[in-house]
C-alpha cells in the first residue's frame, strides 16, 4: 500500500502506524461501536425480550425481565392452543388472533404477488431500455424512478376513488395492482444499471453465433445480470412487506397487511404489551433473516443500482 | 452473379424477398416489444396520478363528489392558508433534523465501520436491524418505549432525572421524538450506504495525503470527502425525498398532533382528504410536496453527475 | 458453402461522419481475403457490416444471390471472431466454443465430437473446464477463434486477432493461421489487420482500406510492388517508402530526374515509361531495400546522391541508416555486418528497376514496372 519509499525515520514511523492498527484505535473502536450497538439494537433487543414475558411481569415495577419466559404470547397471536375463558377480553384477543394471521398471510401473498409481477414486466423492460437509448426510453425509465420519489398518498386517494368505481376496492388484485407500484421502480432502475454493464459485444457474439435475441435474452443476458436481480427482488420484497400506506388506504378489514393489523392492535388502554411485541417479531423476523441471508444485495438494492460491486 | 434468371424466377425471388423483409422488419423492433409491459403499467400508473392532479385543480369532497373545475382557486386558498405554511414549515424541519443527524451520524459510524476490530465485525451485519423494521412497526416499538408513564425509556431516564419527558405527548418535544424515530431506522440505511461508498475508494491519496503531513480533519475534508461525493449524494437525494414525503413514522406516532405539532406534508394530505373530507385540497398539499420533491432531486441529481464526473 | 461474398457500393454514415465510402469487393469462397488499413480506417466497420451488427446507409450485401441488407446477424451463417475476443465470462471454455453449435440444436455426441477436434487444432484440451478470466491473452484469442471456427460457415469474419498479443505468442499463432487456411477451405474468410506483415504473409488477396475508402484491391504481390498510389505504398512497407519530388529535365539530350541536389540520369523502362508518360514533374518512390549503397566514392558519382549517414540504428534486426542531405532525409536499410559510422559519407542510388513513380496526385504511374516486370491494373 505505501508508495513512497520513505527515508526519514519520522515519516516511515507514520505509516508503519497507519498500515498496523494500534490498540489504542482499536479499543475506541469497540467502544463506540458498542455504544452505537446499544443505542440501536435496544429497541429490537426489547421487542425480542417482551414478546417472551407475560403481561405481570412486564408491568411489575421494577420490570420482571429475567425470571422466566413465556411462549404464550406467541401462542396466542398463533392462535395455536389458546385457553381462553369467557372473559369479553379474551374473545376479543383471540378475534385479533386471527386477525393477525390473515394480516400475514395478506402481507406474504401481496409481497409475493407484487414482486413477481413488477420481476415479468420489469425484467424485459429494464433490457429494453438498457439496450436501445433513445429520448422516449430515457423519458420512461424516469417515470419509473419518479413513482419511488412520489408521495405514496398522492397516488392512493386517487386509486382509492377509482377502485370503488371499477370495484376493484377490497380486493387481492387491486391491493397487489397498487403495491406494484412500489415494487417495480426498484426491478428496472436496479436491473437496468447491472445490464448496462453487459457488454453489448457479447450479444453481439451470441448473434454471430447464431442465437436468436430470445437465446440471448435467458442464455447470456439473465446470467449476467443475476445480482441485479436478486438484488431489486430482495429490496423490493422488502419495500412492499414493510409497507403501511397502501395497506391503510385500500384495504378492507379482510385485506389488510400486517403492518396495518398491528397499528390496529396499538390500543393504549387496553393492551398486552408481550402480545404485540409477538406479533411486531413475527411480522419482522422474515425481513431481519432476508437482511442477513442476503447481505450482499442489500446496499445495490437500497440505492437503486447506484452503488454496486 | 448468373445472368440467366427467367423473368418469373426473378419475380417469385423478389417477392419472397419482400415477404422476408416485412417478417424481419417487425423482428427489428425487439427492444420496444420487450418495454411494451413496462408501457403499460406505465400508463396503468400515471392515470391515478394525473387524475390526482385534475382532483387538486377541482371542489371534489368525499361527501359532494362532483368535479367541477375550478382553476388554481384551491391552491391560491392553500397559498394563503396559515395550515399550509405551518405545514411546509413542520416539513422542511423535520427534513433538515432528520437528514443533517443521519448523515453525520452515519458518516461516523461508517468510519467505525472501516476499521477491521471484533465489534466492527458483528456491527457491520447487525447494523441494519432497526432498517429490517417497517417503519410504521419500528414507531410503534419505539412509542412503547418513549410512553412517559410505563415506557421502559423513561423508566431509566428516571436515574438521570427526566422521568417525566413528555416525548410524543408535548407539542415541544413532538418534533424531537419523531426525528428520532427516523434517525433510528433511517441512520443504518446511511451507514451501509456510506461504507460501501468508503469501502469503494481508493487508498493511495489517503496514504500519500498523510506521507505528505496531513492531520485526520484535513485528509477527511480534503481527499477522504471529495471521492466520496457521489455515494454521499446518493445518500442524501434519498433521505431527503423520503423525508419530505414522509407519512408511516409520523401517523403512528402522533397522528400529525399534539395538535398541529408534526403536521408534515403527507399528514396534511390526508387529514384534508379523509377527514375533513376534502380531497381536493389534500391532493393540493400532496402535489405542492411532490413538485418541491422533483424540483430538489433535479437538483441533486445533477450534483451527483457533476461529482461522478469529477472523479472520472 | 460456395457462395461468394460481395460488397457493391456500401456507404456507411454515423450522424455526419463517413465511416465506409462507396466500399466494393468480393470475396471467393476458400479465399483468405485481408482488409489492411491504418486504425480508423473502417476496417472493422466493413466487417460488422457483413456481420450484420450494422446495416449500410447505402449500397448492397450479398452472399451468392441473396441480397442480405436485412437479414439479421443470426441468420447470415457468418461467424466472428471479435477483437476483444468476447468470450462469455460465466461460461466455460468448453461451453463457449459449443455455443455456435447449441444454437444449431447440435446432439451431445457431435457437439463433444466437434470441441475435441477444435481443441486439440488450437490447444486448448487442458483448459476445457477453465472460465475465461482464467485465461491469459493468447489462450482466450485461441477460443475465440475456435467458437468460431467449430461450425462451418459462408463467411468467417476474423477482426484483429493477433493484435492485442505479445510478440512472441502473435508469431507462434500467425503459423498457426497458415495451419488453419487448409481448413478453412470451404467459405470465404475476411481477416482484418493493421499490421502490413500479416498481411502480406497470409493472404490470396489484400484491400487496402483508408479512410472509409478502398484504395486497392489485388494480391500481396500487386499492393507492394505495384501501390495504386503513395497512401498504399507507404502503408505497405517498413520502414516507410521514401518519396522524393523530381522535376523531369533534359541534359545532353537524356532524360534526368532534379531531385533537388543533384541531378540522376535516367535509361532503360524508366526512362521509357517517363517519356509515354510526358510527366514534368514525379514522385519517385524508393522502398529503404531498394537503394545502392556505397560508404566510398563511386567511379560513377554523377549518378549517385551523396549524403551523411545521419543515424544509424538497428531496427527488426535490419540496419537502417538515416542519410541526410541539406534539408532531406532518406533511410536506407543495410546489413547489419559492418557499423557504419555516423558522419561519415555515404553514396545511394535508386535501384531503377525497383523504383516506383507517382504523378503530382499521388497516383502511380501504371507503366512503370515492378521486380515482376508486369503492370498492375488497381480493382476492378
Amino acid at each position: 500500500m505505501a508508495t513512497t519509499p520513505a527515508n526519514d525515520s519520522a515519516v516511515r514511523q507514520r505509516i508503519l502506524a497507519t498500515e498496523r492498527e494500534p490498540l489504542r484505535v482499536r479499543a475506541y473502536v469497540n467502544v463506540a461501536l458498542g455504544v452505537v450497538g446499544v443505542a440501536f439494537l435496544f429497541p429490537i433487543a426489547w421487542m425480542v425480550v417482551l414478546s417472551f414475558k407475560s403481561q405481570a411481569q412486564i408491568t411489575s415495577m421494577p420490570p420482571d425481565l429475567f425470571s422466566s419466559f413465556t411462549l404464550e404470547n406467541y401462542r396466542s397471536v398463533l392462535n395455536i392452543g389458546v385457553s381462553y375463558s369467557s372473559v369479553s377480553k379474551a374473545s376479543l384477543m383471540e378475534i385479533k388472533s386471527t386477525e393477525f394471521l390473515q394480516g400475514m398471510l395478506n402481507t406474504t401473498v401481496v409481497s409475493f404477488f407484487s414482486v413477481a409481477i413488477s420481476a415479468l414486466v420489469g425484467i424485459p423492460a429494464a433490457y429494453g431500455l438498457s439496450r436501445y437509448k433513445n429520448a422516449l426510453k430515457d423519458q420512461l425509465a424516469f417515470t419509473f424512478l419518479s413513482f419511488r420519489f412520489v408521495p405514496q398518498l398522492l397516488v392512493i386517494i386517487p386509486l382509492y376513488l377509482i377502485y370503488q368505481k371499477i370495484g376493484l376496492y377490497g380486493t387481492y388484485f387491486g391491493v397487489i395492482w397498487a403495491s406494484s407500484l412500489v415494487s417495480i421502480p426498484f426491478v428496472v432502475w436496479i436491473t437496468r444499471s447491472y445490464m448496462d454493464d453487459i457488454p453489448l459485444e457479447i450479444e453481439e457474439a451470441a448473434l454471430m453465433d447464431g442465437h436468436t435475441r430470445r437465446d440471448v435474452f435467458f442464455r447470456i443476458i439473465l446470467p449476467l445480470a443475476k445480482p441485479g436481480i436478486a438484488a431489486s427482488i430482495i429490496i423490493s420484497f422488502i419495500a412492499v412487506w414493510n409497507n403501511f400506506t397502501f395497506g391503510f388506504v385500500l384495504a378492507t378489514t379482510r385485506l389488510q397487511p400486517v403492518t396495518v393489523k398491528i397499528l390496529s392492535f396499538y390500543d393504549i388502554t387496553d393492551m398486552n404489551y408481550g402480545r404485540i411485541a409477538a406479533a411486531m417479531m413475527l411480522a419482522t423476523l422474515p425481513m431481519i433473516l432476508v437482511s442477513q441471508v442476503a447481505a450482499k444485495y442489500l446496499v445495490s438494492g437500497m440505492s437503486m443500482g447506484a452503488v454496486r460491486k | 452473379m448468373t445472368p440467366q434468371l427467367h423473368l418469373d424466377t426473378l419475380q417469385a425471388l423478389e417477392e419472397g424477398e419482400r415477404k422476408q423483409q416485412l417478417q424481419i422488419r417487425r423482428q427489428r423492433r425487439p427492444y420496444t416489444l420487450i418495454v411494451l409491459p413496462g408501457i403499460v403499467l406505465t400508463i396503468l400508473f400515471l392515470i391515478p396520478f394525473l387524475w390526482g392532479i385534475y382532483l387538486s385543480l377541482t371542489g371534489y369532497r368525499l361527501n359532494l363528489p362532483r368535479q367541477v373545475f375550478n382553476w388554481g382557486a384551491n391552491y391560491r386558498i392553500l397559498f394563503t392558508s396559515w395550515y399550509f405554511w405551518q405545514s411546509t414549515f413542520i416539513t422542511f424541519v423535520y427534513t433538515a433534523g432528520a437528514v443533517a443527524i443521519e448523515m453525520v451520524l452515519g458518516y461516523y459510524i461508517a468510519t467505525l465501520l472501516d476499521h477491521e476490530t471484533v465489534m466492527s465485525r458483528i456491527m457491520r451485519r447487525l447494523i441494519v436491524l432497526p432498517f429490517m423494521v417497517a417503519p410504521i412497526i419500528g414507531t410503534l416499538l419505539l412509542k412503547l418505549m418513549l410512553n412517559n408513564r410505563f415506557g421502559v425509556v423513561n423508566y431509566l431516564l428516571g436515574f438521570a432525572g427526566l422521568r417525566n419527558f413528555p416525548w410524543a405527548a408535548s407539542s415541544n418535544t413532538a418534533m424531537l421524538t419523531v426525528v428520532l424515530v427516523d434517525v433510528w431506522i433511517f441512520t443504518p440505511f446511511v451507514v451501509l450506504i456510506l461504507f460501501a461508498g468508503k469501502r469503494g475508494i481508493a487508498k493511495d491519496p489517503i496514504a500519500a495525503a498523510s506521507v505528505d503531513g496531513a492531520g485526520t480533519i484535513a485528509v477527511t475534508r480534503k481527499v477522504i470527502l471529495p471521492m466520496m461525493m457521489p455515494t454521499v449524494l446518493i445518500a442524501l437525494i434519498f433521505r431527503v425525498i423520503d423525508s419530505i414525503i414522509a407519512f408511516d413514522i409520523v401517523w403512528g406516532m402522533t397522528g400529525g398532533g399534539p395538535g398541529n405539532a408534526t403536521t408534515v406534508y403527507s399528514i396534511t394530505g390526508y387529514v384534508r382528504a379523509f377527514l375533513s373530507l376534502d380531497v381536493a385540497k389534500g391532493t393540493a398539499v400532496l402535489v405542492v410536496a411532490w413538485l418541491i420533491v422533483f424540483l430538489v432531486s433535479q437538483q441533486l441529481v445533477k450534483q451527483w453527475n457533476r461529482a461522478r464526473k469529477r472523479l472520472a | 458453402m460456395s457462395t461468394t461474398i460481395a460488397l457493391s457500393h456500401i456507404w456507411k454514415r454515423f450522424g455526419s461522419k463517413v465511416a465506409l465510402a462507396d466500399v466494393s469487393f468480393e470475396v471467393q469462397p476458400g479465399e483468405f481475403f485481408v482488409l489492411i488499413g491504418p486504425s480508423g480506417a473502417g476496417k472493422t466497420t466493413t466487417l460488422r457490416v457483413l456481420a450484420g451488427l450494422e446495416s449500410p446507409s447505402s449500397g448492397v450485401v450479398r452472399f451468392g444471390e441473396r441480397v442480405m441488407n436485412d437479414v439479421p446477424p443470426q441468420a447470415r451463417n457468418a461467424r466472428m471472431a471479435f477483437e476483444n475476443y468476447s468470450l462469455y465470462p460465466h461460461l466455460s471454455v468448453r461451453e463457449n466454443l459449443a455455443s455456435p453449435l447449441r444454437a444449431q440444436k447440435a446432439n451431445k455426441r457431435e457437439v463433444a465430437e466437434r470441441i475435441d477436434r477444435i481443441a486439440t487444432m488450437l490447444g486448448l484440451e487442458t483448459l476445457l473446464d477453465r472460465a475465461p478470466r482464467e485465461l491469459s491473452g493468447g489462450q482466450r484469442q485461441r477460443v475465440s477463434l475456435g467458437r468460431a471456427l467449430i461450425v462451418e460457415s459462408n463467411l468467417l469474419l476474423l477482426d484483429e486477432p493477433l493484435a492485442h498479443l505479445d510478440a512472441r505468442i502473435r508469431h507462434e499463432l500467425r503459423a498457426k493461421f497458415h495451419d488453419i487456411k487448409s481448413f478453412l477451405s470451404r467459405g470465404a474468410v475476411i481477416y482484418v489487420t493493421h499490421d502490413y506483415l500479416e498481411a502480406l504473409s497470409l493472404a490470396d488477396r489484400i484491400g487496402v482500406l483508408v479512410a472509409g475508402s478502398l484504395q486497392q484491391i489485388g494480391t500481396p504481390e500487386d499492393v507492394y510492388y505495384r501501390p495504386s498510389n503513395i497512401t498504399v505504398a507507404r502503408l505497405v512497407g517498413q520502414p516507410a517508402i521514401n518519396l522524393l519530388r523530381a522535376r523531369i529535365v533534359t541534359e545532353n539530350g537524356a532524360l534526368c530526374a532534379d531531385v533537388g541536389p543533384v541531378r540522376l540520369p535516367l535509361s532503360g523502362e524508366i526512362a521509357q515509361a517517363l517519356e509515354a508518360a510526358k510527366a514534368q514533374t514525379v514522385i519517385l518512390g524508393i522502398r529503404p531495400q531498394f537503394w545502392n549503397l556505397s560508404h566510398s566514392r563511386p567511379a560513377d558519382a554523377e549518378r549517385w546522391v551523396e549524403a551523411k549517414i545521419g543515424l544509424y540504428e538497428i531496427r527488426n534486426y535490419k540496419g537502417v541508416i538515416r542519410a541526410d542531405r541539406d534539408n532531406s532525409s532518406w533511410l536506407a536499410l543495410t546489413d547489419t555486418y559492418r557499423d557504419p559510422v555516423e558522419g561519415s559519407p555515404i553514396w545511394l542510388q535508386p535501384q531503377w528497376d525497383r523504383t516506383l513513380l507517382f504523378d503530382e496526385g499521388g497516383m502511380r504511374i501504371s507503366a512503370s514496372t515492378g521486380a515482376l516486370g508486369r503492370t498492375a491494373l488497381g480493382h476492378s
